[in-house]
């Protein structure tokens, strides 16, 4: 009997062995084709939102910034009606890759590190996502000197920090001012100090006591004036939620509690409040226990699950334990295929480009780099067929780009600027031109490294390199890791050397000033130098002239154009996957912060 | 035996400088941590003042042994990419998660193993040995993270039974540690099938079934715990093997442990947190390799270690 027993006890743990590897078998081929429905979304009508057509944005001008109008007293950003049903949920799961360095004391990582306090902050101002206007946000009406120098703010008033002992004020905006320039921050601290910090070689504002600074007047603590270093016409764009760092700090709770406390429980004045964050694996937040001067956001809490792995994200979405999630291109077919969306940004959210390195002023310019020489750069340019990389990589999804920097849509745009035409002959006439024998052509090295949002670069790198070959070039190709490149461009040593890029979407402006000037212009990224355009950029940056302005970077334009500076390649959308048994509307306003923004504007699916 | 003692101690010390030299050194050859650590558009001032302030303006050889004499001072440093955390309390916060994940892939490995074991030796050479052989050589052949998301696929999309990943209760540990505790299977199932098989040969098995004693009796009793011996020795070899090899499977399964930290801490090129990870996974493994030399040496007298 015992043994018997014994036997179908065996047997039963082997039937569940073999059992177990039965379905590992069935699984490998065949998934399942429907999602499965969340718990709570089953009586959700189906209602998949579509992938959206390419949107053609409004480009952002001076006027729009807000700096070309003397007054300027917009609109608020209208407050969506409240929607009737029930809502299928109450919380928002979004699933995304980590941000490189996690950290809730936003100023110490600075740049787009920051995206983990994006649903909980608040800036000055509030960009229109479709036309970049700038909307009042904590800043209500602004208004600007003659000589661009002096800013007049009108702040909110009553605005509530999260640990409702305080409400916003002007000794909270020059605090964070203090922060974003602290010597320890990792953001654009220095651009704070150049256009309003004290004299001097010090970068910090730490001279003043906390909450004060020369540099702002407070006519009352809803009223500040700037006195600034230099003419600034584009501050509504550089303290918008458009750009990364000047996020608002509660002067009084640090004084209460101390930075210890940021860094655990941190508050700001935005819809959601800041409740756990587990390292590595979550950030929880919960809609504010009060009315929100701006918007009550439909879901009661959002979650952010960080999950390195792409799979992971799928498998997350698809099993109903995220309603958004980060999707890379290549598998989003199989899960529009499994009744899930894919949702496209409103802007676009990358500019995707080939770098032509060793373009310095003198001090690192070499005569003999082939780079320099416009012939060999405008072959470079029609040896690459940009439609068969948008087809083959990007599902005809990007946009393809003519001038790299400048979008359709910029106000300095001209619209006479083609995309460079596939035509390996001319290429190969444009290398006899410049000197360059038939199957002799310049040597130049190819660098290519993988980077968030855009995986592909490694990829693209290998046709691009075999047409460039195919015309004449010698290619050293390097494909591997982004890091070095930047360790190479950042030093300017990249004489010679051609490197695939993707940076953000920003204004051609804010472009020029990032990537395509010296270290004398306070320059960073310097990947195109030329004296004219130095000249150029620093007459546009000095200027209160909105007109001038436009045509200043139009011509900074027409001469990288001419001069094929760069191989523009095109601008690409952020996508995601939603559920749409639970989303009803999620519009991706911009793609920078990795999808840790504006979800106070996602909609739930109501029954 | 105290000399025995001493002479492995100095030289686990050795190996963990060397360790820590090594590691040092291929960090740095990734490149400048700097270029990942900043904002793309960050200036040469903030980049300036961003070496300085973790010592990366100095030699080498200075970071170094500033490096070693904060490490013996229990000091691992602060990590750059988490914008100046210490880094024991990183370790503190992830360690007792990834302890808690190793643990269990340990019990899953002999939970399957054993009666595996002991079963295809019981019926060695009938269909049962041959598909026993089969399960525990896919756990051994295919590589933890496929089999890994393949186990996510199955058990959290499709039937929905658990969670895909994350750290939220009982629920979430099954499937990263079926995946992490699989690959040792084979390894442990052979070891039990060969010892059992040797010890259903001996005398007193052969007497004990003459005497008509129950066969599950026999087997359980008298057969497995003699058998045992081995097998168990080689599992408590791999739990070193499990602490350390669950980096991998914690980035599959969004599992917040030292292995996800790694991770992270490689993609950020955060070099004191790379260097604190790898020098505490190798002090295990020097630990256990070092206790288990001393106990042999203290067992079994025979044994002679010059």
């Amino acid at each position: 009997m015992n043994k018997v027993v014994t036997l179908r006890r065996v047997r039963a743990a082997i039937g569940g062995v073999l059992g177990l590897a039965m379905m590992l078998a069935l699984a490998c081929g065949a998934p399942t084709e429907e999602p499965a429905a969340p718990a709570a979304a089953t009586e959700a009508p189906a209602a998949p939102t579509p992938t959206t057509e390419l949107a053609q944005p409004a480009g952002m001008s001076d006027a729009s910034a807000g700096g070309a109008a003397p007054t300027a007293i917009p609109e608020p950003t209208d407050t969506p009606a409240p929607a009737a049903g029930t809502p299928v949920q109450a919380d928002l799961r979004v699933a995304i890759t980590p941000p490189y360095a996690e950290n809730l004391l936003g100023w110490r990582v600075g740049g787009t590190n920051q995206g983990m306090l994006q649903p909980m902050q608040e800036h000055l101002f509030q960009r229109d996502y479709i036309t970049w206007e700038a909307r009042p946000m904590l800043a209500t009406e602004w208004e600007v000197s003659e000589d661009g120098r002096n800013w007049h703010f009108q702040l909110r008033e009553d605005v509530l920090f999260h640990h409702q002992e305080d409400t916003f004020g002007v000794s909270d905006f020059v605090f964070s001012l203090q922060l974003w320039s602290h010597p320890e921050s990792k953001g654009a601290g220095d651009w704070f100090h150049e256009f309003l910090g004290p004299d001097g070689d010090q970068r910090s504002f730490e001279v003043d006591t906390l909450g004060t600074t020369g540099a702002v007047e407070a006519v009352s603590d809803s009223e500040m004036i700037w006195h600034a270093n230099r003419p600034e016409l584009w501050v509504p764009f550089w303290f918008s939620d458009a750009t990364t760092d000047p996020l608002i700090y509660s002067l009084d709770y640090w004084q209460k509690n101390g930075e210890e406390a940021y860094g655990q429980n941190p508050v700001g004045t935005g819809p959601w409040q800041h409740v756990n964050y587990e390292q590595g694996a979550k950030l929880e937040y919960e809609r504010v226990p009060y009315e929100h001067w701006r918007i009550t956001p439909d879901f009661e809490t959002l979650t952010f699950f960080f999950a390195e792995e792409d799979l992971t994200r799928v498998a997350m979405l698809r099993a109903g334990e995220a309603d958004i999630a980060e999707i890379p291109r290549e598998l989003q077919t199989e899960i529009v295929d499994a009744g899930y969306a894919i949702t496209q940004s409103t802007l676009p959210a990358f500019m995707v480009w080939v770098g032509i390195g060793g373009q310095y002023l003198e001090d690192k310019r070499d005569a003999n780099d082939p780079n320099t020489n416009v012939l060999v750069r405008r072959a470079m340019n029609h040896a690459i067929d940009r439609d068969a990389i948008n087809e083959a990589f990007f599902d005809n999804k990007m946009e393809l780009m003519a001038n790299t920097g400048w979008h359709p849509t910029d106000p300095s745009y001209n619209p006479a600027w083609q995309i460079p035409e596939y035509d390996p002959d001319l290429s190969r006439q444009l290398l006899a031109e410049a000197g360059y024998d038939e199957g002799a052509g310049p040597s130049i090295e190819f660098m290519s490294g993988k980077l968030v949002g855009v995986p592909e670069l490694t990829e693209i790198a290998v046709p691009i390199i075999s047409w460039l070959e195919e015309v004449g070039f010698s290619v050293d190709a390097q494909i591997g890791e982004f890091q070095p490149i930047r360790t190479r461009y950042k030093a300017r040593e990249m004489n010679g050397t051609l490197w695939t890029h993707r940076t953000g979407f920003w204004p051609s402006g804010r472009n020029v000033r990032v990537y395509f000037v010296s270290p004398n212009q306070q320059g960073s990224v310097y990947m195109y130098e030329d004296p004219q355009v130095e000249d150029q950029y620093d007459r546009w940056k000095q200027s209160v002239s909105a007109t001038e302005r436009e045509d200043l970077m139009r011509e900074v334009g027409q001469f990288m154009y001419e001069q094929n500076a760069t191989i523009p390649l095109g601008f690409l959308f952020a996508e995601f996957g939603i559920n749409p048994k639970v989303i009803a509307e999620y519009s991706v306003n911009n793609s920078y912060f990795g999808g840790m923004k504006g979800h106070e504007y996602t909609r739930v699916v109501r029954h | 035996m105290q000399r025995f003692i001493f002479l492995r101690v100095v030289q686990s010390i050795v190996a963990l400088l060397v360790i820590s030299a090594i590691v040092f050194a291929l960090a740095r050859v990734t490149g400048d941590p700097v270029a990942i650590l900043l904002p793309e558009d960050a200036s040469p001032k903030v980049v300036q003042q961003v070496r300085e302030k973790w010592g990366l303006d100095q030699p080498i050889y200075v970071q170094y042994a500033r490096y070693i004499g904060n490490f013996v001072q229990g000091d691992f440093g602060q990590a750059w990419a988490y914008g100046g955390v210490p880094i024991t309390e990183l370790i503190a916060r992830r360690l007792p998660n990834t302890i808690y994940l190793a643990s269990f892939a340990w019990a899953v490995s002999a939970a399957l193993a054993l009666p595996i074991g002991v079963l295809v030796a019981v019926k060695k050479d009938t269909a049962f040995d041959w598909g026993g052989k089969v399960v525990a050589l896919i756990g051994q052949s295919a590589p933890s993270f496929a089999i890994g998301l393949l186990l996510m696929w199955v058990f959290a999309v499709i039937l929905g039974w658990l969670p895909t990943s994350g750290n939220a209760g009982f629920k979430s540990i099954i499937l990263p540690g079926v995946a992490l505790g699989y690959y040792n299977v084979a390894a442990v199932m052979r070891l039990t099938r060969s010892s059992m098989l040797e010890v259903l040969d001996t005398e007193y098995v052969k007497l004990a079934r003459i005497k008509g004693m129950p066969e599950r009796k026999v087997i359980w009793k008298h057969c497995f715990r003699n058998a045992l011996i081995v097998p168990f020795t080689y599992m408590g070899l791999i739990g070193a093997v499990l602490l350390t090899g669950s980096v991998v499977i914690e980035t599959v399964f969004v599992w917040p442990g030292l292995g996800d930290l790694a991770i992270d801490a490689i993609r950020n090129r955060d070099f004191p947190v790379i260097q604190a990870v790898v020098i505490l996974f190798a002090a295990f493994y020097i630990f256990i390799n070092l206790f288990v030399d001393v106990m042999y040496a203290y067992l079994n007298p025979r044994i002679r270690y010059n």
